[in-house]
Parts: structure tokens; C-alpha cells; sequence
């Protein structure tokens, strides 16, 4: 169940705020837990085997926390067989597939088969239990000793299958106390609205703009369509992923929870280092506290500096998913990101017009190597791309984009000005005025409504995840 | 905290026992229905692929075999050419759904002189039940009857299905019954061609299960079983386009779903050889 569906919007929210704002505070936890519950055995029916794998995983993690805060000298071992076990499965269901069949390719008259379907949210859930455990073991923040805030941290339906990835610490105080204020709440449910409108609106039509060039073929298409085909995944991808943050963050306000940002105008970055900083940013605290810190983070020599953000970008590479692009795509931000640190950064922050410019150019095709998962169709795309690269001056010629481009151009100019700042900033100047806000709001739910209604909708790229 | 925990812990547990002894009772991890026999698509999963057996149901069954004997006569009783029929693609109409649409922009050289009465998420019942309007090149935005009256074709080609795939074949087969009969009466002595519905690829069914291949089977059956070999045919271009699991191969499609530029020119290829191959042309 997807928050961008009538299901959910229509039978899912009613029911469960109804019964959480009517329940007493001491019983929210509860609600929420098994709202949260009900809301993952909806998305897990297919698979009921995933339903299991999820609660042994809350339950695993949560006594094994106890267990490190009882048994001080057990605590390593304890440690390292929860993250074992987390990744062990994690590897399991997302990798085995993609290493099967390289072993099949590699060995001749092999015939490995390995079908696994990846549970949902299992990338997200397993970095916030491994996260907990490594917060315990280090004493940075206090064991959970009820089951059921625990169970409430990881199962919580709002950030549950696709993040913001969120740490225990961050919510810790609000799983024991935490406040419901009306005004909270409706803010809670504008940024809730605003964020289906980016997915629905917004999203899912430049969407079919890049799945009518992918459906084409990338040998077939000119380099304008090439051009325009994955500007309009950036696009869908950015809105896609950022509009499904705000839901989650507004349904955190709607319950009292306060959800970590997870997007702050990556595309008006002007450097790779920057946009990393501003790009689903609790992942890439993730990494920097459970993996870049502990190797030594930027306290230590050029070498190991080099060789430690390898690590992280090759692990942010392939959490994205099991395949060579994901691996050719983590090099290629760690390579552009050396090149920036060590040379290009100090011109960029100099120069505003050519900073643009380059990120402008180096956004579009870092998206390219992630979205094209075939590495023969990847090479392509690029010689379509660039037609000096062997494709020849024909592909400049072709007039294919302008179909596409009449229909979707209101898309393509919307998704460059929801990726500026203008149109946050008059929001936050009409947000006193209550009527205008309103009537945004209900135009944009109603319009997203109506396109859900009509079968518009797509599922949520990061499901995948 | 204790007694909480207990309780929050057994009930957990409950579930997961619950779990257990239904996968363990049934065999099955998942809780959506089994597929019906007569082919409810909807409903289906891929992992009851092979569990999913057309031949229970006696509908469906003489469909089937309807559809092998369509097939032989194929092959030994050629049909004499019909009257005023021409292997000219400037009398062919051609009725379908975004698939049709891609053969339209991409095979301007082969059917740039045909007609298409072809539009995105088109159906069968949406052609003849809900009299669905199309912006038909050169004759305006129109309902296939109002295109019939209109302009006089030799060859009709069918292609649609697979946006109603969740709908039983036999009401497939029923409403494309209703489309030939309209055919029939608005153009007579014309050709029409069923062409099969294109199966989709394995990870595209996998989150679709209406478009299961054997789904698409099902439906494709049902609608060859309509065939007579005197002046409806019924074309299967599957074969050229799947994978060794019989899916749509992914080699000729960018999306698991469509065809790609090069695939429609060879889809088109072949169906204008077909015709004419059947047609003594």
C-alpha cells in the first residue's frame, strides 16, 4: 500500500487517525504499532514469509539490545551477530539473485537459480535496527526496554518502507512522551498534501515521459530525446523520492513525531560534494556515523581518506541495488567527489555561473548510470547522449522529442521550478494567509485524487529499495 | 514494563504462529486467491504460474481446441482470395491500444498510408460498449462505428485485450465478438485479422499478475476460437518475441511491456506477410 493511493487515502488514514486521536495518550503507542502492523501485512500478503522475517527482525534487535545492556562483556559478540544476521539477510534477498547469475555466466553448465522477491522496506528497517544496535553498544543512546516503543521506532508506517531513514535517537523522546498539538497536526497534513501532489502531479508524468523513451529503445532515439528523456527522470526521480519524504514527515506531525529532512534543493547544488549534502541526507548520515567515522573519517591521512570514502560510495552504490550500473554509479560519484575535493572545488565555489552549469550536466548522467540497469543499453544511451562517440551526426537530427516535448512540456518546466526555491519561498510568504493555503492545498489533493482515481499513478520508485 | 513486554511479545508471536500454520496448511506464503479456472487474471500469482490450468474449464477447453483446429486449417485449406481484397496498406485499418500506437509512430514506412484507430489504455469494451472516441488521422475525433461509416476498408486488423487482462476471456471474447459483428455489417467483404495480444516480460507480470502469460494465453484463445479462415483470421506474432520462459524477451522491448522502434517494424513485417501468404496475395 502506497501512501500515493486511494486505498490508503481513502480507507487506511481515516480509519487509523480516527482511532489514534480517539484513543487515550498511553494507549498511542499501541495504536500506532498496530496500525504500523496492519499497514505492512497489507503490503506483504504476496509474501507472507516477508510478514515473519519483519517481526522476527523487531523482536531479534530489541532483545539483543537488552541482552548487550544486561551482559556488558557480551556486548561485541551480541553486536556482530545482530549486524551479521541483519546483512546476512539483507545480502540474501537482495543480492543472491545478481551473484547467481554471475556465477551461471562465469561457470560453464552452471545452473544456479535464485528467485527471492525483496521484502518491502527491508533496506530501510535493517539500517535502522543495525543503527539502534550500534547506538546501544557504543551507550550513545539508552536500550528500549519496552518491546512495544521498540516495536513503534521500527515499524512506524510513515517512514517504514521507503525512510527517512530514522535513527532511535531522534525519536526516542517522542516514543515516550511527545505532544499532539491541532496546529502541528494541520501543518502535518499540508506538507502531507503537498508531498502526494509532487509524487502524483508532478512524478508520475515525467515518469512516462522517460518510460516512452525506455519503451522505444535507446538505440532508436535522437540526442535531444536522449537529452530530454533523462532530465525528465532526474525530475521524477527527485520529485518522486522528495514528495514521498514530506508524506512521511507529515503523517510523523500528524502522530507528534518530528521526521529528520530528508531533502534540501539538491538540484540548485553547485558541486557533487554539495549535492550529497543535500540529497536523501539520512542515508548519508547513515554512512557517515555507521561507516565513514568508524574508519577513521577525515582524521586520518590522504590515502586513507581516498580509500574510506571508496568504502562508503561503493556501499552507497550497491544498497541501491544489485547490479553493475549501481557499482560503475557509487565509482562515479566517489571519483567526481575526489576530483572535487582535491582540484574542482575551490573553482566551483568561485564561479556561480559555470558551478551551475557543470552540475546542470553531471546531474543528468550520474541519474543515466543509475536508471539504465543494463550496461550494454547504458553504452548505448550514452552514444546517444553524445553522438560524437561513434553514433554519428544522424541521432542529432531526429525530430522524435517533439511529440513528447508538446505533451509533456508543463511537466519538464514545473519540475525546474519546484527544483529552485521560488516556489517554497512563496509558500512560506502566503502561509498566513489561511484562504490561500487552503484552496492550494485542496487543489492539490484534489488533483492528485482525481489522477489516482483515473489510474495515473505509479508505484513508488524507491520501493524497489 | 515487564508484563508489557510479555504481552506485546506473545502477541508477535501469536502472529507469527499464525502465519506459520496457514503457509504450513495450505502450502502457500501468499493469501491472495488461487487463480479461478476460467482465467480471472486478476488474481493470479507468479508463483502459481504452473499450477495454472486452462484446460479445467469447458469454455475455455473448446476454445483451445477450437483455436488448434483453427491453426491446422490454417495451414492446409488456403483460402481463396477474397473479393476487392488488396495487399495494399492504404485500405488497412488498424484497431488497438498504446502497443498499435507505437506501430504507428514507428513504422511510418510500412503504414504510413494505413489507418489507426488506436489510442493509449484502448479497450474492447471501451471501443464497443462505451463507444470511446479517437482522433483518427485525417477523419477527426471519432467512434469506430462512426470511422466505419465513413471510409471503406479491405483489411482489419484487431489488436486489443491486454487492458482489460483482469476481465474473464470469455467476456474478452464476448465483447470482441460484438466488434466483428460491427465490422461485418459496416464493411462488408473486408478482411479482419485478430492479432494476438503480445505476452509482457517476467519481472513486468511479476508485480501484474493479470498479465501473466498464461493469462494472455487465455485471452488469446478465447479470441482465436472467433476465427472462421473465410474472412477472419487470427495472427500469433508471440513466437518471434519471447524468451526461452516463453515471456516477452526483453531484447525487444524497452519497458517488458512494449515494443521497441526496430521490433514494431518487424511485427508489421510479418503481419503484412501473413496477410498476404493467407490471402493468396
Amino acid at each position: 500500500m502506497v501512501f500515493s493511493s486511494l486505498e490508503f487515502i481513502g480507507i487506511f488514514l481515516p480509519i487509523f487517525f480516527a482511532c489514534y486521536y480517539i484513543v487515550p495518550m498511553r494507549m498511542k503507542n499501541a495504536m500506532l504499532f498496530i496500525g504500523s502492523l496492519v499497514f505492512y501485512f497489507v503490503g506483504t500478503t504476496d509474501h507472507l514469509e516477508h510478514y515473519i522475517l519483519f517481526l522476527v527482525s523487531v523482536i531479534t534487535d530489541f532483545w539483543l539490545g537488552i541482552a548487550m545492556d544486561r551482559h556488558p562483556k557480551w556486548k561485541k559478540p551480541l553486536l556482530i551477530s545482530g549486524i551479521l544476521y541483519h546483512f546476512g539477510v539483507l545480502f540474501a534477498y537482495k543480492y543472491m539473485g545478481f551473484v547467481a547469475g554471475e556465477i551461471n555466466s562465469l561457470i560453464p553448465g552452471m545452473d544456479l537459480v535464485v528467485k527471492l522477491v525483496l521484502p518491502i522496506g527491508i533496506s530501510f528497517y535493517t539500517f535502522q535496527g543495525v543503527s539502534y544496535l550500534i547506538d546501544v553498544y557504543r551507550g550513545t543512546v539508552p536500550v528500549e526496554k519496552s518491546l512495544l516503543n521498540y516495536g513503534v521506532y521500527i515499524t512506524m508506517f510513515a517512514q517504514l518502507i521507503a525512510g527517512p531513514i530514522v535513527t532511535f535517537d531522534h525519536v526516542r523522546r517522542e516514543l515516550h512522551k511527545r505532544e499532539l498539538k491541532i496546529k502541528t497536526i494541520l501543518n502535518g497534513v499540508g506538507i502531507f498534501i503537498f508531498g502526494l501532489g509532487l509524487k502524483v502531479l508532478l512524478a508520475n508524468p515525467l515518469g512516462k515521459l522517460w518510460g516512452q523513451l525506455d519503451a522505444i529503445g535507446y538505440d532508436s532515439i535522437s540526442t535531444i530525446f536522449a537529452w530530454v528523456g533523462i532530465i525528465a527522470f532526474s525530475f521524477q526521480l527527485y520529485f518522486d523520492f522528495f514528495g514521498y519524504s514530506l508524506m512521511a514527515i507529515g503523517l510523523g506531525r500528524m502522530m507528534g513525531f518530528e521526521l529528520p529532512q530528508n531533502f534540501n534543493h539538491p538540484y540548485i547544488s553547485r558541486s557533487m560534494t554539495e549535492f550529497w549534502r543535500r540529497w536523501h541526507m539520512t542515508l548519508g548520515s547513515w554512512f557517515r556515523e555507521y561507516v565513514y567515522i568508524p574508519l577513521g573519517g577525515n582524521r586520518v591521512g590522504k590515502v586513507a581518506l581516498v580509500r574510506n570514502l571508496f568504502i562508503v560510495w561503493m556501499l552507497t552504490g550497491i544498497w541501491h541495488g544489485a547490479g553493475y550500473n549501481f557499482v560503475l554509479w557509487g565509482f562515479s560519484l566517489w571519483a567526481i567527489l575526489m576530483i572535487e575535493k582535491f582540484f574542482l572545488l575551490k573553482y566551483l565555489d568561485k564561479w556561480k555561473i559555470f558551478s551551475h552549469l557543470y552540475m546542470i550536466l553531471l546531474i543528468p548522467l550520474s541519474w543515466a548510470i543509475f536508471a539504465i540497469e543494463n550496461m550494454e543499453d547504458l553504452g548505448v544511451f550514452f552514444t546517444r547522449l553524445f553522438p560524437f562517440f561513434g553514433q554519428g551526426p544522424e541521432s542529432l537530427i531526429g525530430i522524435d522529442y517533439l511529440e513528447p516535448l508538446q505533451i509533456y512540456w508543463p511537466f519538464l518546466l514545473a519540475g525546474l521550478l519546484f527544483s529552485t526555491t521560488l516556489p517554497y519561498k512563496l509558500l512560506e510568504r502566503f502561509k498566513k494567509n489561511k484562504v490561500v493555503v487552503v484552496v492550494v492545498l485542496a487543489a492539490i489533493l484534489g488533483g492528485s485524487i482525481y489522477c489516482m482515481y483515473m489510474g495515473y499513478d505509479d508505484p513508488f520508485l524507491y520501493f524497489r529499495f | 514494563m515487564k508484563k508489557q513486554n510479555t504481552i506485546t511479545m506473545w502477541i508477535l508471536i501469536g502472529i507469527i504462529a499464525l502465519i506459520v500454520i496457514f503457509i504450513l496448511a495450505t502450502g502457500r506464503t501468499s493469501l491472495a486467491p488461487k487463480p479461478t479456472p476460467n482465467g480471472g487474471g486478476n488474481t493470479q500469482q507468479e508463483s502459481e504460474k504452473d499450477d495454472y490450468d486452462v484446460s479445467e474449464d469447458t469454455e475455455d477447453t473448446e476454445e483451445i481446441e477450437s483455436t488448434e483446429t483453427t491453426e491446422s486449417e490454417e495451414e492446409s485449406n488456403q483460402p481463396s482470395k477474397p473479393a476487392g481484397v488488396t495487399a495494399s496498406m492504404d485500405t488497412a485499418l488498424f484497431i488497438g491500444d498504446s502497443r498499435t500506437v507505437g506501430i504507428q509512430t514507428y513504422t511510418k514506412e510500412l503504414t504510413a498510408t494505413a489507418d489507426f484507430f488506436a489510442a493509449v489504455s484502448t479497450t474492447i469494451t471501451g471501443v464497443v460498449n462505451y463507444n470511446d472516441k479517437i482522433d483518427v488521422e485525417g477523419v477527426g475525433n471519432v467512434t469506430i462505428s462512426e470511422l466505419l461509416s465513413q471510409k471503406k476498408y479491405d483489411k482489419i486488423y484487431i489488436m486489443l485485450g491486454i487492458n482489460e487482462a483482469s476481465d474473464y476471456p470469455s467476456n474478452i471474447a464476448r465483447n470482441t465478438q460484438k466488434l466483428l459483428d460491427l465490422i461485418q455489417e459496416k464493411q462488408p467483404g473486408s478482411v479482419i485479422f485478430i492479432v494476438a495480444n503480445l505476452y509482457v516480460s517476467e519481472t513486468y507480470q511479476s508485480s501484474r499478475p493479470a498479465f501473466s502469460t498464461a493469462n494472455m494465453q487465455a485471452i488469446n484463445n478465447a479470441q482465436a476460437a472467433l476465427a472462421n479462415n473465410q474472412d477472419i483470421f487470427y495472427l500469433d506474432p508471440n513466437f518471434m518475441f519471447v524468451d526461452e520462459n516463453g515471456n516477452l524477451s526483453m531484447d525487444y522491448s524497452g519497458d517488458g511491456c512494449h515494443l521497441q522502434n526496430k521490433s514494431c517494424d518487424k511485427l508489421v513485417e510479418w503481419i503484412i506477410s501473413e496477410t498476404k501468404r493467407i490471402l493468396g496475395l
